[in-house]
């Protein structure tokens, strides 16, 4: 037997003891005396109990299991098998934004009545084919809300679709909320569609400099109004998103704290990492913090606890499942959202004149599906790859870098999180 | 010793090969707040 190379030890400020298993998601408060068996292993024969205990959580295991093996098999599996379709759809590339860091090409084109049928049809022979048990939409754009309409046609559809298969559905929105009027959310409601992404890039000031209208007038109050009025309608959460850069971390917590002073039940807010992809403006590069820089940004304002909770899932994003992919106004069909628009990334396409989808660039999909991540030195060897599994594929595969996860440079603080979460719902 | 997270046992990889175990959806790889839609 031997300690898996996974496990990971927390002193919390209390002075307790805590051991996590970043594969296995095992996570324990160990007593001195457990301290020193777990330590020793020349000790674990005469503690076969414990021995046991940890061993069937996944913090001791045999000689002879190869952990990194069982990582690689656990990521073939998520990448192939999966009972949910996961599409993100963008209804039109058009947007009456201009914000410096959008890293998407834009295009006033919204999707024909023609392209939304032959949508519907590849959606219902993929679920005919692979059986899936639920149906995720994201609506993404573009501005997705300039094509509202798209979306009405389509959501009628689908949901008939996934009626007549018994599919489960969900749908969420990514927009800048500047059409995001009590009107257009309850039509959005209406369209099953539970929560919308909403950005907003610090206070009035900041915002209005990262956030502009094409006319350069300032997009704050805007959005801010929409959010306040649209917040009382009911199964229908919005996400305040603030992309951090240099130039608005100190915006953060202000924004949060007159956000969260509104009292509006359903928003949240969260922080994410801007980040600088190859159709951002060349200035935007320079006020980009690097992982660790933002791991710090987080740590220092206490802000783990309003992230996504990352699991040990052997598994870096969707883009690496055959099971998800993104459709643009014209039906052209990507691995990536961040390709959207970007042609010259598509693998294959949607049209009326296929039943089903139409795969012409494999080659394109391959670096998705197949990433190679065990193959770098690194990643093989670190501690959290359960949790990253190499990271983001498509930054990887346009500038050659690749970018860990924030766990990684805060493992502690992850590992208090986890406990606080499973505190908090009472276990 | 107190058990916080059991974790997920490594054998079940073998065992569960039907249904997807993933929480992810297409949209979260940093959108931390879509947990809360999906219930998970």
């Amino acid at each position: 037997m031997k300690k898996s190379k996974y496990n990971h030890i927390t002193i919390t400020p209390e002075g307790e003891c805590l051991l996590y298993n970043v594969l296995s998601g095992a996570l324990v408060e160990l007593d001195k005396n457990e301290v020193a068996v777990y330590d020793d292993p020349n000790k674990w024969e005469d503690n076969p109990e414990f021995v046991e205990a940890i061993s069937s959580m996944g913090f001791i295991v045999s000689e002879e299991f190869n952990e990194i093996d069982f990582v690689e098999l656990q990521n073939r599996k998520n990448c192939m098998q999966s009972d949910v379709l996961s599409l993100t759809i963008a209804p039109t590339l058009d947007c009456m934004c201009c914000c410096p860091y959008c890293f998407e090409v834009k295009d006033n084109h919204s999707m024909s009545a023609a392209t939304q049928s032959a949508v519907i049809n590849a959606i219902e022979a993929l679920i005919i084919e692979n059986g899936y048990k639920r149906l995720d939409i994201s609506w993404y754009g573009g501005e997705p809300l300039m094509a509202i309409d798209v979306i009405e046609n389509l959501t009628n559809s689908l949901l008939e679709v996934a009626h007549k298969y018994a599919v489960q559905y969900s749908a969420y929105i990514i927009t800048n909320g500047v059409l995001l009027t009590v009107d257009n959310t309850l039509r959005l409601n209406a369209c099953a569609i539970r929560a919308a992404q909403v950005t907003i890039d610090g206070l009035k000031d900041t915002h209005d400099s990262l956030r502009p209208l094409k006319s350069g007038a300032g997009t704050f109050d805007l959005i801010l109004s929409n959010v306040v009025a649209s917040a009382p309608v009911s199964n229908f959460d919005i996400n305040i998103r603030t992309n951090i850069g240099t130039d608005n971390e100190g915006n953060y917590l202000a924004l949060k704290t007159a956000i969260d002073d509104l009292g509006l039940e359903n928003v949240h807010t969260y922080a994410a990492r801007r980040e600088y992809y190859p159709h951002s403006d060349s200035s935007v590069e320079s006020t980009c913090m690097s992982v660790p820089q933002f791991s710090a940004f987080l740590k220092r304002n206490g802000l783990f606890k309003e992230r996504r909770q990352r699991k040990p899932e052997c598994f870096s994003c969707l883009g690496e499942s055959i099971h998800s992919f993104a459709i643009d106004s014209y039906g052209n069909v990507y691995k990536c959202w961040n390709e959207v628009g970007d042609t010259g990334c598509s693998f294959a396409s949607i049209s009326s004149e296929s039943p089903t989808i139409t795969v012409h660039s494999l080659e394109k999909s391959m670096p998705y599906l197949v990433t190679h991540c065990l193959d770098d030195a690194e990643c093989k060897n670190c501690l959290v790859l359960p949790l990253c599994m190499g990271g983001c594929i498509y930054q990887k595969n346009n500038t050659g870098t690749k970018e860990c996860i924030e766990e990684k440079y805060c493992l502690d603080d992850y590992v208090l999180e986890v406990r606080r979460r499973r505190r908090e719902e009472g276990r | 010793m107190k058990v916080i997270e059991k974790g997920e046992r490594n054998e079940t990889v073998l065992l569960e090969t039907k249904a997807s175990k993933l929480t992810r959806s297409n949209n979260d790889c940093d959108h931390e707040c879509h947990i809360k839609i999906l219930g998970h």
